[in-house]
């Protein structure tokens, strides 16, 4: 299934991290924005098609400030996860660039036709229609693609059908009908006008957030993004692309759980939780266009050098987590250690000497 | 049957919650609550609310989502509010004035049958959530005598069920004092301080076209079919005397005056009524910004 053009940049990265949370396949966001543009633009509402576009790609990226203890009491969680379309909405009108109204159009794309919804229990045409046409065609991808048993387009409409009046209008769901039956290649794609957004700035407070969701990790990106330029200077790569590279690793925590357990920065136990957290992150970062070629590096970085020929990015990304999690009396004489056999050698020098133990 | 559109002005909750965080404002009183989702919300975020309103549904359904800290309606007990309990004389033609006008025979029996059974809980939080549930489930049959062959034929005990066991994510303490109570706006706002009052203010002639399901929500809850509000707000400020530019004019002024004491007021506004609001409200507040997150929605905020 391919993801539509469109999305090849930060905002397409957001939405890659809210389907990370939502536990959704990578690229759903995006396939719902492009059906939610296009039915919008059926519907007469072209003119809010790319404000439907941000506000179907960013749909779940509140999750990024939900953070549940993992034996929360189901009625917490549901307390908790009623403010997730307001947080994606301060999210989405936080960016640069996006159009205004696409952050109403996140708070409320959750609120049901009978006023059950969240986060506010709007009903009726209280629900923008925009708002109201993303939490359908969610539902219609949900319902075809990502259950136990994916259905065609055919049987997920009849599963929409049944929810309207209750979750769904009445009206939105006959429109929704028409278009399908209208235009049935649903993934066909949207292309959004959307002015140009600083990827750099956008990564960065997309790092951050997750960053914020643990009090270990705060302010982790930034300092590995730091130390990273001022690394990869010394090595003579590209200091801009490393710096990005270490803020793609807090994309690795794009998840409701994330295992934590205090093992030894380099003993194998720790690598095996690295690698996953490093596979998630590339896996995040490879779906996304502008992103794809860091991917590698991200993959490689949980890696030991002894495993074989690595990614000079991903080298340099090993060194810089390493070092970040050592106690720092430690950190020179533990990175030499591991150096040749965990650590590649030249960018552990290279470290020692540029950064030593910096706190 | 009667087509009612499905038409509801937008309160929100979150919306609120924004211009109060902004504001440092830690309390709110809405004198003219309606239903109080959106108290619920503000309640759920921290802050103090306290709602009034005339029509007593409004205020068990706020007891049961906005006063209510704790107590919930549990499956058995939901269980015994849906369907009609062995050795209870039920009351089943109460509604039968409504049959073929608004609901089906066996509608009405169950909305005699859900009378009894929600007059006969000994809690006021439990009996608001039900109320609350409820009012969901004569809002979803009204709506699918609407549309009838596009919505699920749901047995009436079954969608009780849900949209009853559904309130129980409104019940949320925040370790303030929130209240709910059955009165006018001056008697709401004398009774109560709070950093800010919120006014979705009515239209003119609103006790007029008030909404059928809202009357209709009373009156079963009253257990007469024949209930007439709108002398429910023939003594207040906005009764009856509020429909030239003039007397409206003055029952807002009225309702300012009422709310002088709050270092806030809120009014919700649409586009079309932006100026008049802006003018009133000056004349009571030194400074009033007008903030317009979106086409729907409008909010002139007056501070002292």
């Amino acid at each position: 299934m391919t993801v539509p053009v469109g999305a090849d940049g930060a905002l397409g990265l957001y939405s890659a991290v809210a389907d990370a949370f939502a536990g959704r396949r990578l690229g759903f966001g995006r396939r719902r924005a492009a059906l939610a543009a296009r039915f919008a633009r059926a519907r007469g509402a072209g003119d809010a098609a790319t404000a439907v576009w941000v506000a179907g790609a960013l749909g779940d990226v509140g999750l990024i400030e939900v953070v549940t203890a993992a034996d929360a009491l189901a009625r917490v969680r549901a307390r908790v996860a009623a403010d997730v379309p307001l947080h994606g909405a301060r999210i989405v009108a936080s960016l640069a660039g996006v159009p205004a109204e696409a952050a109403d159009l996140v708070r409320w794309h959750r609120e049901h036709d009978d006023g059950t919804g969240i986060p506010d229990g709007l009903r009726w045409d209280a629900i923008p229609p925009n708002a109201a046409a993303i939490g359908i065609v969610d539902a219609f991808l949900a319902e075809r693609d990502e259950g136990a048993e994916p259905r065609d387009a055919f049987e997920a409409l009849l599963a929409l059908g049944a929810e309207a009046g209750r979750r769904f209008s009445v009206e939105i769901v006959r429109a929704f009908r028409a278009f399908v039956t209208a235009e049935p290649d649903v993934d066909a794609p949207f292309v959004p006008e959307l002015p140009p957004i600083d990827d750099a700035a956008a990564l960065a407070m997309l790092a951050e957030r997750i960053d914020a969701r643990d009090e270990r990790t705060r302010g982790a990106s930034s300092r590995l993004a730091a130390r990273a330029a001022t690394l990869a200077e010394r090595l003579g790569l590209d200091a801009p692309r490393a710096a990005r590279a270490a803020r793609l690793l807090a994309l690795g925590r794009a998840a409701e759980s994330v295992a934590t357990d205090a093992f030894d920065p380099l003993s194998r136990f720790a690598r095996e939780q690295r690698t996953a957290l490093a596979e998630r992150a590339s896996a995040i970062a490879g779906s996304v266009a502008a992103f794809a070629n860091d991917a590698p590096a991200l993959a490689g970085s949980a890696a030991w050098y002894e495993d074989g020929e690595v990614d000079p990015y991903a080298a340099l990304l090993a060194v810089i987590v390493a070092a970040d999690s050592l106690d720092p009396a430690d950190t020179p004489q533990r990175l030499a250690a591991a150096a040749g056999s965990q650590l590649h050698p030249d960018v552990t020098r290279a470290y020692i000497s540029a950064l030593g133990a910096p706190r | 049957m009667i087509d009612l559109p499905a038409r509801t002005r937008r309160v929100s909750g979150t919306r609120l919650l924004d211009l109060c965080l902004e504001r440092g404002i830690e309390s709110i009183v809405d004198p003219f609550m309606g239903y109080p989702a959106h108290l619920a919300v503000l309640k759920r975020h921290g802050l103090a609310v306290h709602g009034g309103d005339l029509l007593e549904w409004f205020v068990r359904a706020g007891e049961g989502i906005v006063v209510n800290d704790f107590t919930v309606l549990r499956d058995a007990e939901v269980a015994e509010l849906v369907e009609m309990l062995p050795g209870r004389i039920y009351p089943t033609d109460l509604f039968r004035a409504w049959e073929g006008v608004f609901f089906s025979e066996d509608q009405c029996r169950y909305l005699g049958v859900w009378h009894a059974n929600v007059h006969a809980l000994r809690s006021d939080g439990q009996t608001g959530l039900a109320i609350s549930g409820l009012w969901h489930v004569l809002c979803h049959w009204l709506l699918k005598s609407s549309h009838p062959d596009e919505m699920l034929d749901v047995p009436p005990s079954e969608l009780a069920w849900h949209y009853i066991r559904d309130t129980d994510r409104w019940v949320v303490p925040n370790n303030k004092r929130n209240t709910v109570r059955r009165a006018d706006v001056k008697a709401t706002l004398s009774a109560v301080r709070a950093d800010a009052v919120y006014l979705a203010l009515p239209g003119r002639s609103a006790a007029k076209r008030i909404d059928a399901r809202v009357w209709m929500w009373e009156a079963w809850w009253q257990g007469d079919p024949y209930l007439n509000v709108e002398r429910l707000y023939r003594d207040t400020v906005f009764g009856g005397t509020a429909n030239d530019d003039g007397s409206y004019d003055r029952a807002i002024a009225e309702v300012l005056v009422a709310a002088e004491d709050a270092p806030y007021v809120i009014v919700q506004a649409s586009a079309r009524d932006a100026a008049r609001f802006e003018r009133l409200v000056r004349a009571h507040r030194a400074h009033v910004e007008t903030i317009a997150p979106n086409a729907d929605e409008l909010y002139v905020v007056g501070r002292k």
